[in-house]
């Protein structure tokens, strides 16, 4: 909002921005493509952009648009670049402001690859990141259907999605410190149009992120479908509640122990309000309230979803789009004020019963995020077992530590019987399969998944158990399990060819897994770069994404157009342009030397859909 | 021509076989005649070479002139020895035709003509043409039966007579010509030889060189440099050789056959003369010269003269110049001998060396180098040698002026100097040999390792317990089996042993380690012995049972399983607590070595700082030095780091999500920074890395608190609880005594005015103890006696008893005499008992007189002892007569009091003994302190109620003394009690002191520490030594006499 009132100031100020000829039509369609892109509409405000570009393309504000349109489409270095010749044509300040936004991202992601699919394109740092792109397509497809069909609303762009490779770098390309991400275990968010997520391998033991990639996808969604009206809490609160939509039912997203633990803050009156959750919920104090907070906002959607159903929730998005307050929409869905409704789910929330996801699929938000572990810290995972239970479990490990693997295990089904822990049950799985004691190994590995579904271990444990007793079909589920946890665990891929890898199989897993473990293995598939030499820019229907083929190996720009000149090779390449929806384009050009004066070659894009 | 081989042999003609045989034997003697001619031709072409050789060089030709003339004349020879010999030898002898024909010749010139050619022809065609062969083998016959008869060496003898006679005469006359020149110019005959040798040093063979000038005899006058302490020598040679050391000023002096007008000395150096040599001037007297050179090179000089004449004459070879060589000195380092010698960094090391030199020694020196780093030098080690020619001798090297650093090795040799002043001195030095400086990081290195294996062999035999597990089986061989196996297990425990004691001894003597961990490590190793010791019992049963039966045993067999579950627990405990002991060590090492990283990082700071002040290249070196160094730190601390064991993991592990550490590439950049000249961001580059050593040291006394907190919280809680139960009861007990003091010196008082003035009876027991202590010193037994140490303490009482009697303590004296009283008459039992023993079995070992004489003199003397006492308790009433009946009440109070202490101490005897069994920090002697403290706390009870206040305080006192025992103790665990924050690992406590076999004695037990009672005249004390006095006083004293001392010292600073 920020922004936008920012505009109107300038706006009313005509001296500045259209200073010579007051094309008071022109103001108002950049007024409204900022107000379109504060309200989290790009298409539109993209719509508005390319109609401003052919009939002013060197207009200051409309260059301050386009590079707002093209930082929310991913293009950074195209945002710099427009926000720059904004602000050489004259364009106030206040209209650049996401131009330091745009080069930390233009820094942070120089170099990522890209992978399209019908919806999305997904951008990672070039090596293993690779591995998540068939599973992250799967989920988003699937996400983008079923949560958009409960909302209401889809996108009609390719939505970016950035994969980053530490949460420092999340931290470096959006608005939040590095402390408050290790502090509120945040590791995704969704703004200026695209989902930033971290990678699972950022995480020592990796976390439940398909299911945040999802979230991430409905906070957009939401966005789009009330114009970004909705408040922190109730934005969270639906996103929340649709997570698990894409693989199954929505309401799946809090594990029993957050529901007993909400259950019991109700009792002694502990929730966090709603109004605290704001500016973020990753502002919270802790990972503990953190949880909380988000057990408190699903749980509030599931009782209103109860009430009126999801036609009910996709009225109050629309009623608030139309500019009701959050209060009033629910007023005039429910019949009955906020204030009524949060009292009546406090009440509820006591004798809510306790609900279990049978899937065993983890749970996002359930397990603390370890963000970075120091090697050299001994572990705490077995805090709060008891004595005994701790001492045969550290035994096991000084035992393990020396090769002697099965008085490892004796110690560790000592330490299992003591304490019952699934930690120490996921270890005793680990070291049972080692000892190739399927039995033991097996019952460990179930119970460890019993206690804590958000360990990838215990599922590889398992699907390996099952391939090695010689039924591998049975592993297809736990292996799916921990790849939505950890899919960088090699176990996953060693098994999947495994089991894909025969009659029968699925030769594109088998391919992929392949591919993820000659990652693994260090072996790094060569990447094509642009090069030095050549200079062009390319032109057309704007803001398509522009990707360069050159022997056969596609070579991403990370632009849309129209582009700020791109270096290259000389030589002959085909030209792929993605627009924002419908079908790719291609094109031949032949990228000539650059001239001494440094003008670039400009291609015009004459070809429509493949 | 014919040989012998064409001729036919058939064994038919002898005649013509008798004839070639014959033939041959002329043929060699015929060989051996042409020889010796032609080695007499060849030696005449010789002798003639050298003999033109000589002439031409008096015609003074050059000599490559000379050696030109020579070679052609050697040349000639040898080709007509070629022309002449060469055919006769090789072809005309070979046949038989030319030796018979040579026969033939030679008879007919004798006057005996023979035909023996014609015979060989006749053998040679025999048959051929068609003539008789019989005919010609008679021929044939006829002519060797001839020639046989005729002596043919004579023959040949006669006809080379001659021609060796027309070669010897040129020899001969050659000869001559040489023997002529030999003796009137020699010198030409060497120029002769010496022309060859000279081929290619010279040009223009034909150009004339000056003639040699004929010089008489050369005197050559040395003076040797002063280094060689040499005397002036006068030499007269004919050959002018010059031999001396380099820097001798050496005068020539010669005569010349005519009178000169000028001359010079040629000086060149190396063996060929040199054209364009050094010249040096000649003084010129007539026919006398003399020239002046200092030697410095090796080489040849010649006169150049110039008679009167004008005539220039030149030597061409001249004489030799040959340097004497100065040896340097040869060195031997004879001690230390072992190499590496391991040396403190601020040793003085003793060297024994011995040098000697061909001259003199100059100063000794000792080079070092530290291996692998730049660092090295030469240090002065003595002036000793100075001018000696043999030394031996030793002398100290102060290792500190090295500046060494622990952990080098260094290389040296002792270097010997010579004095030579003129070409420097030369250096001998001894073989190298090496020291490494004691580092205490390295020992601790391997004293760590030592634990880490110690460790590893407890968990081990864990390992084995548990994966050979005794159960018990039905089956005989089964059960055989499992037997042997645990057998196994009971020795490989037994054997570890050793290896946990040399752990232990090696804790306690490592400076950076703490000795509570060697405390730990020996609790273990008891724990270990003991739970062995079970199971091999128990085991040995077992066997023992099954061979006697030959069958599984359930009772025994269920035994050897409870050894074995007693083992594993044991173990169980000590493995995971002396892991976390070794775990908190090395982060203590890491957290050490990350605060030299600091110190490090802030001096390269500064260093920087200066250098863009003032850049030099000496401060960039020390940068990269700097540098370099803190690589080899931080790889230091990533080592230890490295060596925390980790866990089994729960999941896989993500690599990428652990820190990397990138403090290498840190330093690269930053010296890349430098290399480029950009200070500035080396600059923050360097604080970048500093901020990051801050935040490792942070971490790591987090790791230690966090390792703490997470797994010895709940023991630390119990003995914080167990700290302040201990220093409640404490206090309540000190405030106990002290209530109990008041009373007790009420009752002193009382009876000290009951006594009124002592001092006639003081004096009187004085000389009655005088009496018996002089009784006793005349029989006192020599050391080696068994009775020895017991005389001694004796007398020893009975002096402390005469000083309490001085200071009017009868309470003291009375308690020390009575047990002096005691000791006597042990002492004179002992002594009757030698006696009768020798009565009965007779004086074996002839000590039967001095036991008697011992019984005697302690006969007498207790007596006065027992009178001393009986008059000390006939003084003192019952102290309870001696109390009001307030003071009763309030001793009875004192008393329940005292009781409930008692059971609180014991409460914490049993609180103690539970937190060992959790884990093994509590030793054995903390339930001997708090047992000892609550049977002294019963027994202060006990004197409560029969109303005896001064021994009650006796006891409290003893109570006391036990608790402050304990309290140093716990506080060894290092965390507890408010002894101190820190966290880590809690240590373990009351452990016997100096425990292990090894021990090295170093325990701080405040028992050794005991305090000699002094005499009254032996002590005025100052009055502001009154408090450290009485401080004195409380501490440490044996604890029975702490009361009497204490109130002793009291009366003294009054």
């Amino acid at each position: 909002m920020r922004i936008f009132f920012a505009l109107l100031l300038v706006l009313a100020m005509p001296r500045v921005a259209f200073a010579d000829d007051v094309d008071l039509k022109s103001a108002k369609d950049v007024l409204d493509g900022f107000r379109l892109v504060e309200a989290w509409r790009i298409d539109e405000a993209r719509e508005i952009a390319e109609r401003l570009l052919k009939k002013k393309p060197d207009d200051a504000m409309t260059l301050a648009l386009v590079g707002e349109v093209k930082m929310h489409l991913g293009d950074y270095a195209g945002a710099v670049h427009a926000f720059r010749e904004a602000r050489r044509n004259g364009a106030p300040e206040a209209a650049l402001g996401s131009e330091v936004a745009a080069e930390a991202a233009r820094v942070a992601t120089q170099g990522y690859v890209e992978h399209i699919s019908d919806s999305f394109i997904i951008r990672h740092p070039p090596g293993k990141d690779a591995v998540l792109v068939p599973f992250a397509v799967e989920t988003l497809e699937a996400a983008m259907d079923r949560i958009g069909g409960l909302l209401g609303w889809r996108p009609k762009s390719r939505i970016i999605v950035d994969v980053y490779p530490t949460a420092a770098t999340l931290a470096a390309v959006s608005s939040l410190t590095k402390e408050d991400i290790e502090n509120s275990g945040t590791i995704a968010l969704c703004r200026w149009n695209r989902l930033m997520v971290t990678t699972p391998r950022a995480v020592v033991f990796g976390y439940s992120w398909r299911d945040t990639v999802a979230h991430e996808l409905a906070h957009l969604i939401i966005g789009g479908a009330s114009k970004n009206t909705v408040p922190i809490w109730l934005h969270e609160g639906i996103a929340k509640f649709s997570e698990t939509a894409w693989r199954g039912e929505p309401g799946l997203g809090i594990t029993v122990d957050q529901q007993v633990r909400l259950r019991e803050a109700a009792k002694k009156k502990e929730l966090i309000p709603f109004a605290k959750m704001h500016p973020s919920m990753a502002k919270l104090p802790t990972q503990e309230a953190t949880s909380l907070a988000f057990s408190e906002v699903f749980t509030f959607i599931e009782f209103l979803v109860e009430q009126k159903g999801w036609a009910g929730m996709r009225r109050t998005l629309t009623l608030m789009s139309g500019g009701m307050t959050d209060a009033e929409a629910i007023e005039e869905v429910h019949g009955k004020s906020l204030a009524k409704m949060e009292r009546l789910w406090k009440k509820a929330l006591l004798t809510r019963s306790i609900k279990n996801d049978k899937t065993g699929r983890p749970v996002k938000g359930d397990k603390k995020i370890v963000l970075k572990d120091r090697a050299e810290t001994p572990d705490d995972k077995l805090h709060g077992l008891s004595k005994e239970g701790r001492r045969f479990a550290r035994a096991a490990d000084l035992l393990f530590a020396r090769g002697r693997v099965k008085a490892a295990q004796r110690e560790l089904e000592k330490a299992f019987d003591a304490t019952q822990s699934p930690l120490i049950s996921a270890k005793l799985a680990m070291v049972a399969l080692a000892n190739g004691d399927l039995d033991r190994a097996e019952k460990a590995a179930r119970a460890a998944m019993d206690g804590t579904a958000d360990l990838a271990g215990p599922n590889v444990t398992l699907a390996e158990v099952f391939v090695r007793a010689g039924n591998p079909s049975e592993a297809r589920l736990p292996l799916a399990r921990a790849i939505d946890i950890n899919p960088f665990d090699p176990r996953i891929h060693r098994l999947t060819l495994a089991i894909e890898g025969g009659e029968g199989g699925d030769p594109d897993k088998v391919a992929h897994a392949k591919l993820a473990l000659a990652y693994y293995e260090g072996g790094k598939p060569s990447l094509p770069t642009l090069g030095q030499g050549g200079l062009i820019e390319v032109e057309g229907a704007p803001f398509s994404r522009v990707f360069l083929e050159r022997d056969g190996k596609q070579i991403a720009t990370s632009l849309v157009t129209p582009t700020p000149p791109i270096a290259l090779l000389p030589g002959a390449y085909e030209l792929v342009l993605v627009p924002p929806t419908g079908p790719v384009q291609r094109q031949s050009i032949e990228v000539l030397p650059a001239p001494n004066d440094g003008t670039p070659q400009e291609i015009l894009t004459t070809a429509t859909g493949s | 021509m014919v040989s012998f081989d064409d001729v036919p042999h058939d064994g038919s003609s002898s005649g013509a076989r008798a004839l070639f045989d014959r033939l041959d034997r002329v043929r060699a003697a015929l060989r051996r005649a042409a020889l010796v001619e032609a080695v007499v031709v060849l030696v005449t072409g010789a002798v003639f070479a050298v003999g033109v050789g000589a002439v031409l060089s008096a015609l003074s030709v050059s000599p490559t002139g000379t050696a030109l003339a020579e070679i052609l004349v050697l040349l000639g020879t040898l080709i007509f020895v070629g022309i002449r010999y060469g055919p006769l030898v090789f072809a005309y002898l070979n046949s038989d035709e030319g030796v018979a024909a040579y026969v033939d010749e030679a008879s007919a010139a004798a006057g005996d003509p023979l035909q023996l050619l014609s015979a060989v022809e006749l053998a040679r065609d025999r048959g051929k043409f068609g003539q008789s062969e019989l005919l010609a083998d008679l021929a044939v016959s006829d002519a060797a039966e001839i020639a046989e008869a005729v002596d043919v060496s004579a023959l040949i003898r006669r006809t080379t007579r001659r021609s060796l006679k027309r070669t010897l005469l040129p020899l001969v006359a050659a000869a001559g010509l040489i023997a002529g020149f030999a003796l009137l110019a020699p010198r030409f005959i060497a120029s002769a030889f010496e022309a060859p040798l000279a081929m290619g040093t010279l040009d223009e063979a034909l150009r004339r060189v000056p003639p040699e000038p004929r010089l008489g005899d050369i005197r050559l006058s040395y003076r040797f440099p002063a280094y060689a302490n040499r005397a002036p020598r006068t030499v007269e040679s004919p050959s002018g050789r010059i031999y001396a050391l380099a820097g001798t000023e050496v005068v020539i002096e010669t005569s010349a056959r005519r009178s000169v007008r000028e001359a010079a000395l040629l000086l060149s150096h190396g063996d060929q003369v040199d054209e364009e040599a050094q010249q040096i001037a000649v003084e010129v007297s007539g026919r006398q010269l003399r020239a002046t050179v200092v030697l410095s090179r090796s080489g040849r000089y010649r006169f150049r003269v110039v008679d009167v004449d004008g005539e220039l004459m030149e030597e061409r070879r001249g004489h030799e110049i040959e340097l004497e060589v100065d040896e340097a000195p040869a060195v031997t380092l004879d001690a230390p001998v072992e190499s590496p010698l391991e040396v403190n960094e601020r040793d003085r090391l003793t060297l024994e060396f011995s040098a000697k030199d061909d001259f003199l020694l100059g100063e000794t020196f000792v080079v070092w180098r530290v291996l692998q780093t730049s660092r090295e030098g030469r240090v002065r080690l003595t002036s000793a040698t100075n001018g000696e020619r043999r030394y031996r001798g030793q002398a100290e090297l102060d290792l500190a002026t090295l500046q060494l650093q622990p952990g080098d090795r260094v290389a040296y040799s002792v270097e010997v100097r010579d004095n030579d002043t003129v070409n420097g001195p030369k250096a001998g030095a001894s073989e190298t040999k090496e020291l490494r400086v004691y580092s205490k990081k390295a020992h601790h290195a391997q004293v760590l390792a030592l634990e880490e294996q110690s460790l590893d062999e407890l968990v081990h035999i864990l390992g084995d317990n548990l994966e050979r597990a005794f159960a018990l089986a039905d089956d005989a061989a089964k059960y055989k089996a499992l037997l042997e196996s645990s057998n196994k297990i009971v020795e490989r425990a037994m054997a570890a042993d050793d290896l946990l004691k040399r752990t232990v001894a090696a804790i306690r003597k490592d400076p950076m380690g703490r000795p509570q961990v060697a405390d730990a490590f020996e609790q273990a190793r008891r724990e270990l012995n003991k739970a062995t010791s079970r199971k091999r019992r128990a085991v040995r049963n077992a066997k023992r049972s099954f061979e006697r039966h030959e069958r599984p045993d359930k009772r025994t067999g269920r035994a050897v399983t409870r050894s074995q579950d007693k083992m594993v627990t044991t173990l169980e405990k000590n493995v995971v607590y002396l892991a976390d002991l070794l775990n908190d060590q090395r982060l203590i090492d890491a957290e050490a070595l990350a605060k030299e990283l600091r110190e490090q990082q802030q001096a390269l700071r500064q260093a920087l700082e200066d250098f863009k002040n003032a850049p030099t290249e000496d401060k960039r070196a020390l940068i990269s030095e700097s540098i370099k160094a803190i690589r080899s730190r931080i790889q230091e601390i990533m080592k230890e780091l490295a060596k925390l064991k980790s866990s089994i993991p729960q999941d896989f592990v993500n690599q990428d999500a652990l820190d990397a550490n990138d403090s290498q590439e840190k330093l690269d950049e930053m010296q890349r920074m430098l290399e480029q000249g950009d200070l500035d961001a080396a600059m923050q580059a360097l604080d970048r890395m500093l901020n990051q050593t801050e935040k490792m040291l942070s971490e790591l006394q987090g790791g230690r608190e966090e390792l703490q907190s997470r797994e010895y919280s709940e023991i630390t809680q119990t003995a914080n609880r167990l700290w302040k139960n201990l220093e409640e009861v404490a206090e309540e007990e000190r405030e106990l005594a002290k209530k109990t003091e008041q009373l007790s010196k009420n009752v002193l008082d009382r009876m000290r005015s009951r006594l009124g003035d002592p001092k006639a009876f003081i004096e009187k027991q004085k000389k009655r103890l005088q009496m018996a202590a002089k009784s006793m010193e005349k029989v006192r037994p020599e050391k080696h006696m068994p009775d020895y140490d017991l005389f001694e303490l004796t007398e020893r009482r009975l002096e402390d008893g005469l000083r309490a009697l001085e200071a009017q303590d009868f309470g003291a004296g009375k308690e020390v005499l009575d047990k002096a009283a005691q000791q006597m008459a042990q002492l004179e039992r002992d002594a009757a008992r030698r006696v009768d023993s020798a009565r009965r079995y007779g004086d074996v070992f002839g000590m039967s007189e001095e036991a008697e004489r011992t019984e005697r003199a302690l006969r007498r003397a207790r007596p006065a002892v027992d009178a001393v006492l009986e008059d000390i308790e006939s003084l003192m009433p019952s102290p309870e007569s001696l109390l009001s009946e307030g003071e009763k009440s309030m001793l009875s109070k004192l008393q329940k009091k005292q009781n409930q202490l008692e059971k609180r101490t014991q409460q914490i005897g049993q609180d103690l003994d539970k937190l060992g069994q959790q884990l093994p920090i509590v030793g054995p002697e903390v339930q001997q302190m708090i047992g000892d403290a609550a049977q002294s706390m019963q027994e202060a009870g006990q004197s409560m109620q029969q109303g005896d206040a001064p021994s009650a305080l006796s006891q409290e006192r003893n109570a006391l003394d036990k608790l402050q025992q304990l309290r140093q103790e716990l506080e060894k665990m290092g965390n507890q009690g408010g002894g101190g924050g820190g966290g880590g690992v809690p240590l373990p406590f009351g452990q016997q002191p100096s425990g292990g076999p090894e021990g090295d004695g170093n325990g701080h037990d405040p028992r050794d520490n005991k305090v000699e009672i002094p005499k009254p005249e032996q002590y005025k004390a100052p009055a502001e030594f009154r408090e450290d006095i009485l401080e004195a006083a409380k501490q440490g004293t044996v604890e029975q006499y702490k009361d009497a001392v204490r109130r002793y010292y009291e009366e003294l600073v009054k």
